[in-house]
């Protein structure tokens, strides 16, 4: 059936689909939405909801309900994702299965609360510190939000870890009609026994309560959970372990949608609410006779720098479009070989409209003859 | 009054028709854009409806888009509307920027007052929602008039969307609203255009 969804709402339906029994969170724009249907649909299916005093409880919460063996969620904007790093961190150190949601907004700091942005990209991989196993998910309809919410959810609860879901203003309330597919849903591996059991650096996951005792603690820890926080290698064992886990299935992680790359001279780079501006690009420039491609990134991190690098050394030229001063640009330029990779980004509050990547696309082309003529 | 019949339009509408609806915060423009995305939906068309505001909490300038394709939509905002309701003064300087001589203005006539809005359907939507009971009825009373002028969308499927959102006790309210808006395209002589996406 045809529904008219908004973006925040098709993230709570995603979430509910994937099993989502808890959140917690404190409202902020453009996230809210998100949590007013928590709000209003979890209960009812004897779910818990709970507003808390601020992002930094939220994220606690939500990391103590998925110790109890529930899936867990929390959504809010760039202010509150910064305010969560911390217990990002703790997730990441203690293989804890959750979904960090942001709703991206201009900032830094307040910014501009209604206006879309895609200047988190960073943050979602190094915002909390020390180094860590990350992934982050990113959508570019009402649709792809729902299935990319269950995404998030099932990739959560595969590799033990915290996952990150990029939405921006304009998506999170853009509405379109929609009719929700049916996604499989992952469940987090259960140990056979609990006696003998070692509750980190395993897939498998042992709520608390469930007839063992252990210590879940943010200090470096071994397989036992013992502390070992000073001269152990503990620490870095079981974080290369957990980078390794998702590493090792990277294929599988890594979501793209790849329109016209076969004969593509120009390639386009692009992700969430950009990549629709870039598609329409593409087909402007192949009306226009240029062999235009675009790359859409649905998985930002773990970033798939062998698969962007190989399609875009193939190119003559390549544009990275995208909500900020200059995010994933870094990491394309790092793989793009010698074709040359220009960079389209704004932080104004406006989205980046076809016409400019269509002028962008035949700039770094125009430059790019230039430059093997100068040869 | 500029010609409403719109063949001018001709080539952009046969694939994609934008609509853009604003207002001040509480002049229901989210709600009427919805109307017109749930009553495309109906229709069989494809939609993706977009807002816009500021942090106010109530009373800024506010505006709702909605993009109707009988093919999937890539970029989501409009360019350049193809029709534009506007019910306040505010909303109109700030969202008329990206206006061209091709958009199908209906403004507000209190709303229009010191206003440059050149060949601008001037509509009382206020007025006449105030006589249909509720002066926060104007939305739908521009609905009306919208309809009556260009049939972006059926009439069936609007009165059905008003139906399924109107809160029960403001359902008379409205459906008299949407009454007097098709109305005064009447009483304007304001001929029916087309500017439909399926080409109905």
């Amino acid at each position: 059936m045809q529904q008219l969804i908004q973006g925040n709402e098709a993230c709570a339906l995603g979430a509910l689909a994937a099993g989502c029994s808890f959140f917690a969170g404190y409202p902020i724009t453009p996230s809210s939405e998100i949590m007013e249907w928590m709000s209003r649909l979890l209960p009812p299916r004897g779910g818990v909801f709970i507003q808390m005093e601020d992002e930094l409880s939220s994220m606690g919460a939500v990391i103590g309900a998925s110790w109890t063996g529930a899936k867990a969620m929390t959504a809010t904007s760039g202010p509150g994702f910064t305010l969560m790093q911390e217990h990002i961190g703790y997730a990441a150190m203690t293989e804890t299965p959750c979904v960090i949601v942001d709703a991206q907004r201009v900032g830094p700091s307040t910014g501009m609360p209604t206006s879309p942005a895609q200047g988190d990209v960073m943050q979602a991989r190094w915002g909390s510190h020390g180094d860590r196993a990350a992934i982050a998910l990113t959508a570019s309809s009402v649709l792809d939000t729902y299935t990319m919410t269950i995404e998030a959810f099932n990739m959560s609860e595969r590799y033990r870890l915290p996952v990150v879901l990029l939405l921006d203003a304009t998506l999170a309330h853009m509405r379109e009609n929609v009719t929700l597919p049916e996604i499989p849903i992952v469940n987090r591996s259960r140990p056979v026994s609990a006696s003998g059991f070692e509750p980190f650096g395993s897939p498998d996951f042992l709520p608390l309560g469930a007839g063992a005792r252990f210590t879940v603690s943010g200090l470096s820890h071994d397989e036992a959970g013992h502390q070992r926080a000073s001269k152990s290698d503990a620490g870095e064992r079981l974080t290369r372990r957990a980078i390794d886990r998702v590493l090792a299935d990277a294929d599988r992680i890594t979501l793209t949608r790849q329109e016209a790359l076969d004969d593509a001279e120009l390639v386009l780079v692009a992700y969430g609410i950009t990549a629709r501006a870039a598609r329409a690009a593409v087909r402007q420039l192949r009306e226009d006779g240029v062999r235009a491609g675009l790359l859409e990134l649905q998985t930002l991190w773990p970033f798939p720098a062998e698969l962007v690098g190989s399609v875009v050394r193939n190119a003559r030229a390549a544009v990275v479009a995208e909500l900020n001063l200059g995010q994933v640009v870094t990491l394309v330029s790092a793989v793009s070989g010698t074709t040359p990779v220009h960079h389209l980004g704004r932080m104004d509050g406006a989205l980046l409209e076809p016409g400019a990547i269509v002028a962008a696309g035949r700039r770094v082309l125009d430059n790019a003859a230039q430059e093997v003529l100068a040869r | 009054m500029r010609e409403p019949v719109l063949d001018g339009v001709g080539t952009a509408v046969s694939t994609q028709v934008g609509v853009r609806i604003a207002g001040r915060g509480g002049q229901g423009v989210m709600l009427a854009g919805l109307l017109v995305a749930q009553s495309a939906i109906d229709d069989g068309l494809e939609v993706v409806q977009t807002q816009s505001y500021g942090p106010e909490a109530r009373l800024g300038a506010a505006k709702s888009d909605v993009i109707l394709s009988p093919e999937a939509i890539a970029y989501p905002e409009i360019s350049s509307p193809d029709v534009f309701m506007c019910l306040s003064h505010d909303a109109f300087t700030a969202y008329s920027r990206d206006v061209t001589a091709a958009t199908l203005l209906i403004v507000d006539s209190r709303a229009a007052a010191g206003l440059g809005v050149g060949e601008a359907l001037l509509v009382p939507m206020i007025d006449t929602a105030r006589d249909c009971g509720s002066p926060i009825a104007a939305n739908i009373v521009g609905l009306g008039f919208l309809l009556a002028v260009t049939r972006v969308v059926s009439e069936r499927s609007l009165r059905r969307a008003l139906s399924a959102r109107a809160r029960p006790e403001s359902l008379d309210t409205n459906m008299r609203a949407l009454d007097a808006g098709l109305a005064l395209a009447a009483e304007m002589g304001v001929q029916p255009g087309q500017l439909s996406p399926a080409g109905r």
